[in-house]
């Protein structure tokens, strides 16, 4: 298929779904392996980064999405006077961190790292949908194990947990 | 010294000793433990009030740098000299190197946290486009078998969320009292004219109501607040009984 066919189709299909969009699913509708929708990507993003375009294509996972650029919030701020949505506490963001890099993780171990308690900040997170059960260990009590979700990359707007990766030993 | 910070502050005893090693430009190697216990002693009693939940994480903590201070003045240990070139994990009999090691990991997922902090404040100036409805091209068939647990669970909390919304808009109707309490009041201050005297018990059948107990509970506190009736009981658990107030 022509390469900017492709990229064009790639554009409606991510305007079209507003979500982001498995990579598996726009390599099998276009009929092209999921390497070469990447490198469709690549380009598309470089197109995107020209000044005269409000929008960009970003990885989140597995999945690719289309967002306004951040350079329009305060644009946007004016025009639609958003409510910013709450943010994680620091408590959470910290919980969150060591789940991201020690999954699966259990409550005690989590717990020995921070020295706190975190029963209430793993049932917040839960609840928005930033961890999730992955299973059991095979320990007595069987503790429940903990591990992110999709969403939780998408929340942050992270491409991959290695992402974070890269700042963490750079450090 | 007390630091003029509140305890919230602090995400638990690590965040607070690493704050302490950081004023103080403490070599997190090389802690002078005993000042550093001081400190941390001294914060803890300047705090007015302590929330036993909070304060028995911080007092953990106390009690650690204690032990770790007291087995540094034993005598057998004699790491003077080597202490100040002791570094990540060559001194293994160093008491300090477990704390030293946990505050390390400890920074390090702040570290991290700090930088999700940032991008989720990113990612809050980023907007999509809520999705299309492309409901009305499957014709009814929905196909689910790309559906996981998850899915699900997300989709359900989703909707129980919107219900609730909705539900507290809703006008709610309130049911006509069946027993209202002054209909109660009088029927229950008849009785007592009657018998002048009687037990709490003896107010209630076997087959009262749950409404009808709770209503004659309420009355009798309504006769004593209104001075015609008062209740004894001679022992802790002991019978009530309820004595009419004459001409009260």
């Amino acid at each position: 298929m022509d390469r900017d066919a492709a990229i064009g189709i790639l554009e409606g299909i991510l305007f079209a779904a507003g979500d982001p969009v498995e990579l598996k699913d726009l390599a099998k509708v276009l009929e092209i392996s999921e390497e070469e929708v990447l490198s469709l990507i690549h380009d598309m993003k470089q197109e995107y980064n020209s000044k005269n375009r409000g929008i960009m294509i970003s990885e989140v996972g597995k999945k690719i999405r289309l967002t306004t650029k951040v350079e329009i919030y305060p644009y946007l701020e004016k025009l639609l006077n958003p409510q910013i949505r709450t943010q994680l506490s620091k408590a959470a963001l910290e919980t969150l961190a060591i789940i991201m890099f020690k999954q699966p993780v259990t409550k005690a171990e989590i717990e020995s790292i921070r020295g706190v308690n975190v029963e209430k900040t793993l049932n917040s997170l839960m609840e928005r949908n930033l961890i999730r059960e992955v299973g059991r260990l095979d320990a007595p009590g069987r503790p429940i194990l903990y591990g992110t979700t999709q969403e939780c990359l998408e929340y942050f707007g992270l491409s991959s947990i290695e992402e974070l990766s890269e700042i963490k030993l750079s450090e | 010294m007390a630091l003029n910070v509140k305890l919230e502050a602090f995400e638990g005893p690590l965040d607070l000793l690493l704050h302490l090693i950081e004023k103080n430009q403490i070599n997190i190697y090389d802690i002078p433990i005993s000042e550093l216990t001081d400190q941390y002693l001294s914060y803890l009693e300047g705090l007015d009030k302590l929330d036993i939940d909070i304060a028995s994480e911080f007092l953990l903590m106390a009690a650690t740098l204690l032990s770790i201070k007291s087995r540094m003045l034993l005598p057998t240990e004699k790491t003077g000299d080597m202490q100040k070139e002791a570094c990540a994990g060559a001194d293994r009999e160093d008491p300090r190197m477990e704390l030293v090691e946990k505050l390390m990991e400890y920074k390090k997922y702040k570290m991290i946290a700090m930088v999700l902090r940032e991008k989720e404040e990113k990612e809050s100036r980023v907007f999509k486009r809520k999705p299309e409805d492309f409901s009305f091209l499957f014709d009814g068939e929905i196909c689910l078998s790309e559906v996981n647990l998850d899915d699900l669970i997300l989709i359900f909390t989703r909707i129980i969320k919107k219900g609730k919304i909705e539900e507290s808009q809703n006008l709610k109707t309130i049911l006509k009292d069946p027993l209202p309490l002054r209909v109660r009041v009088k029927q229950v201050y008849k009785i007592l004219l009657k018998k002048k005297r009687m037990f709490f018990r003896e107010f209630f059948q076997e087959n009262s109501s749950k409404l009808e107990i709770i209503m004659t509970f309420l009355a009798i506190l309504e006769l004593i607040k209104l001075n015609r009736a008062r209740v004894d009981q001679e022992r802790l658990f002991g019978e009530i009984t309820v004595v009419l107030k004459e001409g009260g």
